[in-house]
């Protein structure tokens, strides 16, 4: 779980970039402005590349890092004509400035730019902690157990019997007996119950919907981190002895999962504590104090073999909810995650493998489609099951769609457990995540705006 | 020590530094430009007691980096404003005269003992005297505010010295981006002329500088402008040191162009002064922490060349001010000294010498900006704050000057 969360270029706290900022009325003299703005900063970045080609150190980082800052805001800026989420701007800002496109940001920097997602991550968990407030939560207990439930087994199942039927199709599962392609599938149908965090919360600070469908998202999303993980290694230990014929089923990774679970629980609680007090009794300079805890203690947290994730969810979860100093992070966080966030899903987008998605399009399309009905059909079920509300009913799959970083980072330990077939298993987990990443946010933005829970103006 | 151990050793200094530097200037405790700081860093550094290790501190460079582009971007933002108001036309070009005054005849003196005695060729000479130079010409706004703040009278000289600081930056801050242009970036494959660099670092600026009051146009409320003001300044920082060019100058130009182009300007101004200190702190530990001191002859007279042309050339400079404002006799020797003092900005002139130029010229202009940093310190707010509190008369007719908090805080 921590090398899946290490490696996550997931989540996004409600307080993101968008969080509260008050914007006048665009014309089209403002909108011209700002296209001609984005051009300009394109041609900074692009020019400076020309001029020196072969320039290797930190400063270009520097400049990568300000460039999707600047140009992400600009084309969020633009995208917002066009009923576009931000985050759907920031990410195609970082395909398009990418390796893979005008390679105004290279391979390196884009790896070095993983640094910022440390903090992004930290402060997407404490945020997104902060915003599951216990009586919003309580009547939605039911549901949520029942949505969990229901998208697990019919996700899992019906992904893994899809990813059966499509094996003919994939060079890596060539050769395989039937009991080993039985494991890959169970592994590729747990995959495919990864939600992306970061999505809806992008979205949720975009819109700031108030209403049962952002509630349930919120919480049906944020609560499918610990779950992800727990059927990730599950899943492995049933899935290894299929694969590996000598291989038995080993509670080896349980006893580590439950001693990362309870160990990091308990450490976010402390930490969640220790925040409230100083935010009662200092408050003052928040900024550096989550600056330092999202480098130094997710270091900390790390090499404990802890999850920093959950730790910090757990964090904000016990600032909200045992005092009352909730607000206040979340101000802070809006305040600091501003300039993270937008680095953070503009690196992802830089990081998409555009030539994996070239080759592998056509099954990453249709495992992608396949997805999505099989998440819609279970939510379905679910909020039937559980006499969710008209709203959710109708909506609740859209927020479920969206796969980023949790995804690909789990895709990492899956290749690194089963080295035979983890890379190919990996490359069409990068490639169907791209997908994902991309219609995810445009379907819940839809959603949240067909509902009729974002607030007008 | 570790790079993440130092990077939150930093935090902690900048979480002091915001808590603390913000009210020195009203309290009167601490020095006023925070050398105490850069005295800390270098007692902690390879040179002396070894804590942090010269590969952890270069590890630091790109921070230090955006930290110098940011400040220089605060200083435009604040160029041409003593607090809330205007500096004086006087004032103005008094300041300006008096730091070109200051960094060509430092200048001068440095080139002729590096190009003659310690046989530096001419253009190592030439940048090591306009690094000399131009760190050296600075009257700091911190000692000025620092002198007024333990004195009680607040008359024309305090109000005079205070316009004069705050009008002087544009010297060394320009001075630096023209000699960086001299010496263009090994990694630049197109071979332009000293004035064409020059032409795009200031481009650059104005570009970044507009795109940014533009984009922050439509926005109701100035904090909701921190992405925007974050992400320019890291282009624009990132940008300059990739081509060679200056980020100080960059972003100073950026700072004044977004000042004078945004609505927003007053805000702006007061959002980024809160930013200094927390930002400058780390900034001056890191800077203390790669001085280094040679002992060999050339680099000696160098740098005791360097130091000691300032003192002259300051000193003189002030009595001749000193005189020419009909300063009372009994303030003349204390408010020429009071010019001794330095801000953080030669110290920073003296890093960006040194991350651009490795080697002697580097390290002899970050030497040369450690002293005169440590010397002026020592000397100028105290006797520039015994010279208005024993000569200069209250106003009566002019304009009273922004109170220290307004600026600082």
């Amino acid at each position: 779980m921590t090398q899946a969360a290490n490696a996550d270029t997931d989540r996004v706290s409600t307080a993101s970039s968008d969080h509260g900022t008050h914007h006048a009325p665009r014309g089209p003299v403002v909108r011209l402005l700002q296209a001609l703005a984005l051009v300009l900063v394109f041609a900074v970045l692009y020019f400076t590349a020309k001029l020196t080609p072969a320039f290797e150190g930190s400063f270009g980082v520097i400049a990568a890092i300000g460039f999707l800052l600047l140009a992400g805001m600009l084309a969020a800026e633009l995208f917002e004509m066009v009923g576009l989420p931000h985050l759907t701007a920031y990410i195609v800002v970082g395909v398009v400035a990418g390796p893979y496109v005008l390679h105004l940001v290279d391979h390196e920097t884009v790896i070095r730019l993983q640094a910022v997602n440390t903090l992004a991550l930290a402060l997407i968990a404490l945020a997104g902690g902060a915003e599951l407030r216990i009586d919003l939560l309580r009547p939605l207990v039911g549901s949520l157990s029942i949505a969990t439930a229901i998208q697990c087994a019919i996700g899992t199942l019906g992904m893994a019997a899809l990813f059966f039927a499509c094996s003919g199709f994939l060079p890596f599962t060539q050769g395989l007996p039937f009991r080993a392609l039985c494991g890959v599938a169970l592994l590729w149908g747990v995959l495919a119950i990864v939600r992306s965090p970061s999505a809806t919360l992008g979205i949720l600070a975009q819109l700031r919907p108030e209403g049962p469908l952002a509630r349930f998202s919120l919480a049906f999303v944020m609560s499918s981190d610990i779950v992800s993980a727990i059927l990730l290694t599950l899943g492995m230990a049933v899935a290894r002895p299929l694969i590996e014929p000598g291989a038995g089923f080993s509670f080896s990774d349980v006893g580590a999962l439950g001693h990362e679970i309870l160990g990091s629980i308990t450490l976010g609680t402390t930490l969640g504590l220790l925040l409230a007090l100083y935010l009662w009794l200092v408050s003052g300079q928040l900024l550096l104090v989550l600056i330092a805890l999202g480098f130094g203690l997710t270091e900390g947290l790390r090499y404990l073999h802890f999850d920093p994730l959950l730790a910090f969810l757990i964090a904000g979860f016990v600032v909200a909810n045992l005092s009352s100093q909730g607000d206040k992070l979340l101000r802070a966080i809006e305040q600091t995650g501003s300039l993270v966030f937008v680095v953070f899903f503009a690196t992802a987008g830089a990081h998409l493998d555009l030539l994996l998605l070239q080759k592998l399009w056509p099954v990453a399309l249709v495992l992608c489609g396949t997805r999505a009905a099989i998440t819609w059909f279970a939510h379905r079920i679910g909020s039937r099951l559980a006499n969710d509300p008209p709203i959710v009913r109708r909506w609740g799959w859209a927020p479920l769609v969206s796969q980023a970083g949790l995804a690909l980072g789990m895709a990492a330990v899956i290749e690194h457990a089963f080295p035979g077939f983890g890379p190919g298993f990996r490359a069409l987990a990068i490639a169907t995540v791209a997908i994902n990443e991309m219609a995810g946010p445009v379907l819940f933005k839809l959603a949240l705006d067909r509902s009729g829970e974002v607030p007008k103006g | 020590m570790s790079a993440m151990v130092l990077l939150l050793g930093m935090l902690v200094v900048a979480y002091l530094g915001s808590l603390l530097l913000s009210g020195r200037v009203v309290r009167g405790y601490g020095l006023p430009s925070g050398s105490e700081w850069l005295m800390l860093g270098f007692v902690l550094g390879p040179a002396l007691l070894g804590v942090a290790s010269e590969s952890a501190l270069r590890s630091f460079e790109p921070l230090a980096g955006i930290s110098m582009g940011w400040i220089a971007l605060v200083l435009g933002a604040e160029y041409g404003y003593a607090g809330e108001r205007r500096v004086t036309l006087r004032g103005f070009w008094l300041g300006v005269s008096f730091a070109l005054a200051s960094a060509g005849l430092t200048g001068a003196a440095v080139y002729a003992v590096a190009r003659y005695l310690a046989h530096f060729s001419a253009f190592d000479a030439a940048l090591i005297a306009a690094g000399m130079g131009l760190s050296s010409c600075e009257t700091a706004r911190y000692a000025v505010r620092w002198a007024s703040a333990r004195s009680t009278a607040q008359g024309p000289i305090h109000a005079l010295l205070e316009d004069m600081a705050d009008s002087d930056e544009v010297v060394p801050l320009v001075g630096v981006g023209v000699s960086f242009a001299f010496a263009p970036s090994s990694a630049a494959i197109v071979p332009l002329t000293a004035a064409a660099w020059i032409g795009i670092a200031a481009g650059l600026g104005v570009a970044l500088g507009l795109t940014c009051a533009m984009l922050l146009r439509g926005m109701h409320r100035a904090r909701d402008a921190w992405p925007v003001l974050v992400g320019a300044a890291l282009l624009g920082t990132g940008v300059a040191w990739r081509l060679g060019l200056a980020p100080l100058t960059v972003m100073f130009v950026m700072g004044v162009v977004l000042s004078l182009g945004s609505r927003h300007g007053p805000e702006l101004r007061r959002m980024l002064a809160r930013t200094e200190p927390a930002v400058l702190l780390p900034t001056l530990l890191l800077a203390g922490g790669l001085v280094r001191f040679e002992t060999h002859t050339p680099f000696l007279l160098v740098l005791g060349a360097g130091v000691l042309a300032r003192c002259l050339v300051r000193g003189l400079l002030g009595s001749a001010l000193a005189g020419a404002s009909e300063t009372p006799s009994r303030m003349r020797v204390p408010l020429a000294l009071g010019f001794l003092s330095t801000g953080a900005l030669t110290t920073l002139i003296g890093l960006g010498f040194a991350f651009r130029f490795r080697g002697p010229i580097g390290d002899l202009v970050l030497a040369c900006a450690f002293t005169i940093s440590v010397v002026g310190e020592l000397v100028g707010p105290l006797s520039l704050s015994r010279a208005l509190s024993q000569g200069d008369q209250p106003l009566e007719d002019n304009e009273p000057a922004a109170p220290a908090e307004e600026s600082a805080a």
